[in-house]
């Protein structure tokens, strides 16, 4: 869980990219890309499409300017302009998101194990829940965000966001075959 | 309490970007990066500005309302004195919110000219907040 400390350091990170410290998006990719990275993999599938989610942030990030003196919660922030940013390339025509079985690919083990042995990996598992419950998990149970931050983020209310991460892990339960 | 498969989840779910995606991703967005030198916009998205403005909205009211109420009966020395100090009152807090010298300046006129339009509505009184009444 991020603290007051992490908060005031963000805060300062922001004035000092608005006042042209290019320092500062370093600070925030350090403290935030990660993060950002497996919420744009829960939403694409795709390691690929998530990290070019990532870069779209930080150009949004880079380009704001003053705006971002009123940012009180950075995180939340950040991961809204993924989540935004993952809709507007959904939406266009020439949309170039791989498809979500890409994630089985890219979270296979290392040393090839077949698809059907994979799925027994909780990994493995997690890619073949629906795409707003993958992104409850990741969101709440990898990134810490309590249900009420998660639903911000997502765009629905934090009842929803825990009905999604329980009928998720219900459903992660079955197929890992774990009770 | 976490049971077994979050925690499994938990470790799973710690995957990083790719080593190169940092140099990328800073290489392509670094040099985007301006000092925004829209004052405008710096004093309205800055939170200092911003409780300010609240504070102001809630305060002026507040002010009038309790200065129609009570100098009324206060007696002329009370009046002024109380005047002095919401004039004052307000200088500190523009001064604590970090208003510039020239809106500073603008609000302690106006809080001078609201406290002298107070301080006339005083029963007997022909003065200016910190002059004399001559």
């Amino acid at each position: 869980m991020r603290g007051r400390r992490d908060r005031r350091r963000d805060a300062a990170s922001l004035r000092r990219l608005v006042n042209g410290d290019p320092e500062a998006l370093a600070d925030l990719y350090d403290a935030h890309a990660a993060g950002l990275f497996r919420h744009g993999l829960a939403l694409t599938g795709s390691r690929t499409d998530a990290e070019d989610l990532v870069q779209t942030v930080f150009l949004k990030l880079a380009t704001t300017g003053a705006q971002l003196l009123a940012v009180r919660n950075t995180p939340n922030y950040l991961h809204r302009i993924l989540r935004a940013a993952w809709i507007d390339v959904r939406k266009r025509p020439s949309a170039s998101l791989e498809q979500p079985a890409d994630m089985d690919a890219d979270r296979a083990a290392p040393d090839g194990r077949h698809a059907t042995e994979a799925a027994i990996d909780v990994a493995g598992a997690v890619a073949r829940l629906p795409a707003a419950q993958r992104e409850i998990v990741a969101l709440h149970l990898v990134e810490g965000f309590s249900f009420r931050e998660a639903g911000r983020i997502t765009g629905v209310s934090m009842f929803t966001a825990a009905s999604r991460c329980r009928a998720a892990l219900q459903q992660l339960r079955q197929i890992v075959g774990r009770r | 309490m976490k049971d077994d498969l979050e925690r499994s989840l938990l470790d799973a779910g710690r995957v990083e970007p790719g080593a190169d995606v940092r140099a990328r991703v800073l290489a392509a967005t670094v040099p985007l990066v301006r000092r925004d030198d829209s004052r405008l916009d710096r004093v309205w998205f800055s939170p200092r500005w911003r409780v300010a403005a609240v504070l102001m909205l809630v305060l002026l009211p507040g002010i009038d309302v309790v200065s129609t109420r009570l100098f009324v009966s206060m007696p002329v020395a009370e009046v002024r004195a109380s005047a002095a100090g919401t004039v004052q009152a307000v200088e500190v807090a523009a001064r604590e919110a970090g208003l510039p010298p020239d809106e500073r300046a603008a609000l302690v006129a106006q809080a001078i000219a609201a406290a002298r339009a107070a301080t006339m509505r005083a029963p007997g009184a022909d003065m200016s907040v910190g002059g004399s009444n001559q």
